[in-house]
């Protein structure tokens, strides 16, 4: 299980990265290095053992359904870089 | 070659709380862009989600409704993609551990019927919209606006057994989810405004086939009317294909209304692994037997039940039974009808013919009009009583759906009373005999249909007041 | 120097009752600090000094009216730059959010505005506090006060910095495999990572959401225990909050017999000086009575392991977030939408987290999922069991906080190799358990710090036998820099 470049191409891709070739490299070779050493983990036996998504199991924790209105939305926009209409802004979705 | 039609279907019922799924925010329907959004559900840094606990409860009752095994330990999952409409970057949903699963409803297509397995219904997020700018269409839109009034808007995914065989059962089918969701409050079930979304999976086999031929999903169906076409013409297209020795491709199609015709969806640029991982912001949902036992205990009476216990009780037939609960309004409305008095079957007809017909006509629904259930009831028990014949009333119905006044009232003041006095009537009866003697003859000589011709002369000559009865007694007695 | 400088949290608190010192003047105080010290230092990303002085004259005038104040009302605090200020940029040190401005407080800055403590400013820290050195700062790097060739540890290093610099009494640090107590540990002063939940994470800019947790800096066990009650607290907005907690953990419990297991697994890791100094303060501790025992925990030889899968995988996902569409960097010259995300991801994010949401992408992908996220969080399973069977014989687990001594800036280039360095702090996470450095000796003249675990929820517990270890070991927390 050792990491190619290929590899962090799709990486990339599925979490909206963009690399040089450089840093292609440079990362494929970080990568390699830390699953090389994280596979230690299959050394384990965790058979019939659940798995802990969470530090403290808690449970049901609800809130009760009622509108309260935030009265900020202009600050909210405000951080937006392109507000057109009172909506966020972005360039075209497809390209031809 | 003798082809089988497979269809699934995948609905979205936006639930209908105050609030929505992840914030407190107003989650009904605004055109006003952005005004329904805070930091939690436009994705801002540090935010965290609760679970609006109502959402639960409607979900609970869809699958309850539905007859669903409920999970006792639910979790929330993150579906992870990119795209402008979803403020975190991931969908909270729910993955490998949905709410209520292996359920059942039934349909009937032209009194065939056919029982369809539910697979699972779950919970989510519904993501925000995206307007268009420069055109209609995406393709050739210069850029977009993100609006985020619809984020985090409560959503049950309700997703049924490939178990459909035709676009008229899909149909139905689609219905009665509309149906039941609506009956237990959970969703307005408006198809325009999307608060009921309809993907279909599509699939045709050789009959006899026991395995799966290749699925297309179709989206974009809005209306009845639309997951019928789309049905029909995608698997057409399916057969077309199959039958010049093609082979189906498993993709995503859109359905276009106006040229009524399916398209594919793909497209290059997307890898999808959406990385589904429990949500580590929330907590698990823990459902115990005694709050489903509170859930169900509280579940209204379901269009199913109320039939059968009108076709038991009140001695409808099954038809009447039927047209009366197609809607959740129409059935509220009959039910307090009856509850002043008025005759059941007297009043499905009124209600199904004249009220909603004149309704049809002037295009409002039953909701906007003066017409109240005790108004109603007070008309057909003047009927009843002959104090009003049957014409009379259907005469005065539209004064009462516009001004609200009740009918005794109407009556009164347009002196509509029906005429039962011996005498009067007697004196009518004998001039109409007079002057139509070849009538009389032809009833002599044995057509019932001259009859009816001379109570129809009876009737007009006493403006539609004679007692219908009285004048059939005397017609009797006088030609005998 | 200004004498004030050097008291201590709680010191400050006693000299406002009996009016020896105002608000204002002890605001003033570190705010002059600050400005004297912060350009060589750049452990303060941004300076709040017009707040902090509005809020001083709140507190003066209470103090002038003979109103009681309460815990900690009034003394100076900074805040590491990943909780959200209203109407003030919160950065995370990255790029990304070089220009954005909260419009809502994360719920302790409520709690610390509402017990008027003045806000000193906003402290540097690691990128999205991805590091252990502070290293990875947009705004530069952070120096160590003891050596300024030295990193200051992170990710938060500028609240550390803050402390053992005299740059402010108190300061909020988030840890999520040790960056509050490894650069406690650096800096020669008191950092706590409480029990998962005690503090709500609302407002927090999440990394890894599971393992993240705010606690105190400061210059002994009393303030951080006091710091800690006033932070504290169940909160609805947050659905990993613990309910009903008593959040007085200044109350000192005393016990009559202390025991102290010693996992055996961190020994094999220790720097030779570092495993002497660590050996002479056992010996010490025993003398006073401390009982201590090796102990086993197999599963925390996965430590490393199991957090660089759980913790990428939940940033990979917390940090899709940041996609130049809402707020935040965003490249103004793409031409389409996907250019756009990729272009502003690409510029606004520094090497470190770009590596870190590849491996978390990674582990989540399809194929790999079971292989290594299920893997990961089954094996905290185990590691939760061990540390409950522990916590069964002992009060506390005890090793070092760091298996080196501070490293030189630049000294650690292999990602891997600064991984490791978290090798003692990473299980508290994994497990949600209460852990805090406080410092023990020197090396080099830098300073070391030990690492102590309590059970779930112990916290308190965890205060009390810490300040008894203090008073025993009166580690001398003054450095060169004092003098400056």
């Amino acid at each position: 299980m050792t990491i190619d470049k290929k590899t962090v191409e799709h990486l990339a891709k599925l979490s909206r990265l963009r690399f040089s070739d450089n840093e292609l490299v440079s990362f494929t070779k970080s990568l390699d290095d830390i699953f090389q050493y994280a596979n230690s983990l299959q050394k384990v036996n965790t058979d019939g053992i659940s798995p802990s998504a969470h530090a403290i199991p808690l449970q049901n924790v609800f809130k009760e359904d009622e509108v309260i209105t935030y009265k900020d939305i202009d600050k909210l926009l405000d951080n937006c870089a392109d507000v057109e209409n009172h909506c966020f802004k972005v360039p075209r979705i497809l390209t031809n | 070659m003798n082809w089988e039609i497979v269809i699934g279907l995948e609905i979205h019922a936006q639930m209908s709380t105050k609030s929505k799924l992840m914030c407190n925010c107003d989650a009904s329907f605004t055109s006003e862009a952005n005004t329904h959004i805070c930091p939690i559900c436009t994705g801002q840094p540090g935010m965290l989600p609760v679970i609006n606990k109502q959402v639960v409860e409607s979900a609970m009752m869809i699958g309850l409704a539905t007859k669903c095994n409920i999970r006792k330990l639910n979790e929330f999952a993150r579906k992870n993609y990119f795209y402008p409409d979803l403020p975190k970057g991931y969908q909270i949903s729910q993955y490998d551990k949905p709410i209520c699963e292996n359920g059942s409803l039934e349909i009937d297509v032209n009194g065939v019927k056919r029982t369809i397995g539910i697979t699972r219904i779950h919970m989510e997020e519904d993501a925000g919209k995206l307007v268009h700018a420069g055109s209609d269409n995406i393709k050739d839109a210069s850029y977009s606006l993100a609006d985020l009034n619809r984020s985090s808007v409560p959503l049950c995914e309700i997703v049924s057994e490939p178990d459909l065989r035709s676009a008229e059962e899909a149909t139905a089918y689609a219905q009665k989810i509309r149906q039941i969701v609506r009956y237990l409050g959970v969703c307005d079930g408006n198809m325009e405004e999307g608060s009921l979304r309809c993907d279909a999976n599509i699939s045709v086999r050789p009959k006899g086939q026991t395995t799966l031929g290749t699925k297309t999903e179709v989206k974009n169906l809005n209306s009845f009317k639309a997951i019928e076409k789309a049905i029909n013409i995608e698997v057409e297209r399916q057969i077309d294909i199959l039958e010049e020795g093609g082979e189906i491709v498993q993709e995503t199609r859109h359905y276009n209304e106006a040229t009524n015709s399916t398209k594919s969806m793909r497209s290059k640029e997307d890898a999808h692994d959406y990385r589904y991982f429990p949500d580590p912001d929330l907590v698990p949902l823990l459902i115990d037997d005694a709050w489903i036992k509170k859930v169900q205990d509280a579940l209204p009476e379901l269009p199913e039940e109320k039939k059968n216990r009108y076709m038991n009780s009140l001695s409808l037939s099954e038809y009447d039974a039927n047209v009366i609960t197609v809607e959740k309004e129409t059935v509220a409305f009959f039910e307090e009808t009856i509850s002043f008095g008025a005759k059941p079957k007297d009043t499905v007809n009124w209600i199904m013919s004249e009220v909603l017909g004149t309704l049809n006509q002037k295009g409002i629904e039953l909701s906007q009009t003066k017409l109240t259930p005790k108004l109603l009831a007070e008309l057909l028990i003047l009927i009843d009583k002959n104090t009003i014949s049957g014409k009379i009333a259907k005469t005065i119905l539209p004064q009462i759906i516009e001004t609200g006044e009740n009918a005794e009232k109407i009556v009164a003041e347009k002196g509509l009373a029906q005429v039962s006095d011996q005498g009067e009537i007697k004196k009518i009866v004998e001039a109409v005999i007079n002057e139509n003697a070849k009538v009389i003859e032809d009833i002599k000589g044995g057509n019932p249909k001259a009859m009816g011709f001379l109570v129809g002369q009876i009737m007009k000559r006493s403006a539609g007041k004679a007692n219908p009865g009285i004048v059939n007694e005397l017609l009797n007695e006088l030609l005998s | 120097m200004n004498d004030i400088l050097k008291l201590t949290a709680i010191e400050i608190s006693k000299k406002y009752q009996t009016k020896e010192l105002s608000c204002s003047e002890v605001t003033k105080a570190f705010l002059d600090r600050i400005s004297a010290t912060n350009t060589e230092l750049n452990s303060f990303v941004s300076i709040s000094e017009k707040t902090a002085l509005e809020t001083a004259k709140i507190v003066d005038e209470k103090i002038a009216k003979s109103q009681r104040l309460a815990l900690l009302e009034g003394v100076p605090i900074a805040i590491k730059d990943n909780m959200c200020t209203s109407g003030v940029a919160t950065t995370c040190s990255s790029k990304m959010l070089a220009n954005f401005v909260p419009s809502y407080d994360a719920t302790v800055i409520e709690k610390i505005r509402n017990n008027n403590m003045p806000i000193l400013g906003k402290t540097n820290m690691d990128e999205f506090a991805m590091g252990s050195s502070t290293e990875t700062s947009f705004f530069g790097s952070t120096k160590n006060p003891w050596n300024t060739n030295t990193v200051p540890g992170g990710s938060s290093g500028g609240s550390a910095v803050a402390i053992s610099a005299l740059q402010a009494p108190l300061a909020l640090g988030s840890d999520t495999g040790g960056s509050i107590r490894q650069p406690a540990s650096f800096c020669g002063i008191v950092g706590m990572k409480p029990t998962y939940g005690v503090v709500s994470r609302y407002g927090l800019i999440a990394f890894a959401s599971s393992l993240d947790q705010i606690g105190p800096f400061s210059k002994n066990i009393d303030d951080s225990a006091a710091l800690l009650s006033v932070i504290s607290g169940y909160d609805h907005k947050d659905s990993t909050s613990q309910p009903n907690i008593d959040t007085d953990f200044t109350k000192i419990s005393s016990q009559k017999e202390i025991k102290i297991g010693l996992p055996k697994e961190f020994f094999a890791n220790l720097d030779p000086k570092v495993k002497e100094l660590y050996q002479d303060t056992i010996s010490i501790l025993s003398k006073e009575g401390i009982i201590f025992e090796e102990t086993e925990l197999p599963s925390l030889e996965q430590g490393i392991s199991t957090y660089y899968i759980v913790a990428p995988a939940e940033a990979s996902s917390n940090l899709a977030r940041f996609d130049g569409v809402r707020y935040g960097y965003r490249n103004q010259e793409a031409k389409s939408l996907v250019d756009m995300m990729e272009l502003s991801r690409s510029e606004g994010f520094g090497a470190e987290v770009k590596r870190r949401i590849l491996i978390g992408t990674y582990v989540l992908s399809s194929g790999y999922y079971d292989a290594y996220y299920k893997k990961a969080q089954q094996v905290r399973t185990i590691m939760k069991n061990d540390f409950q069977k522990a916590f069964s014989k002992y009060d506390l687990l005890l090793s070092p906080t760091t298996p080196t001594p501070p490293f030189s800036f630049g000294e650690k280039s292999n990602p891997l190799e600064m991984y490791m360095n978290d090798i003692m702090t990473i299980p508290a996470n994994l497990a949600g358990i209460p852990a805090l450095s406080m410092p023990f000796g020197k090396s080099n003249n830098l300073p070391m710090g030990i690492h102590l675990m309590g059970n779930l929820l112990e916290d308190q517990k965890l205060f009390s036998i810490a300040k008894k270890i203090e008073q025993i070991l009166g580690f001398n927390i003054q450095n060169p820099y004092w003098e400056k």
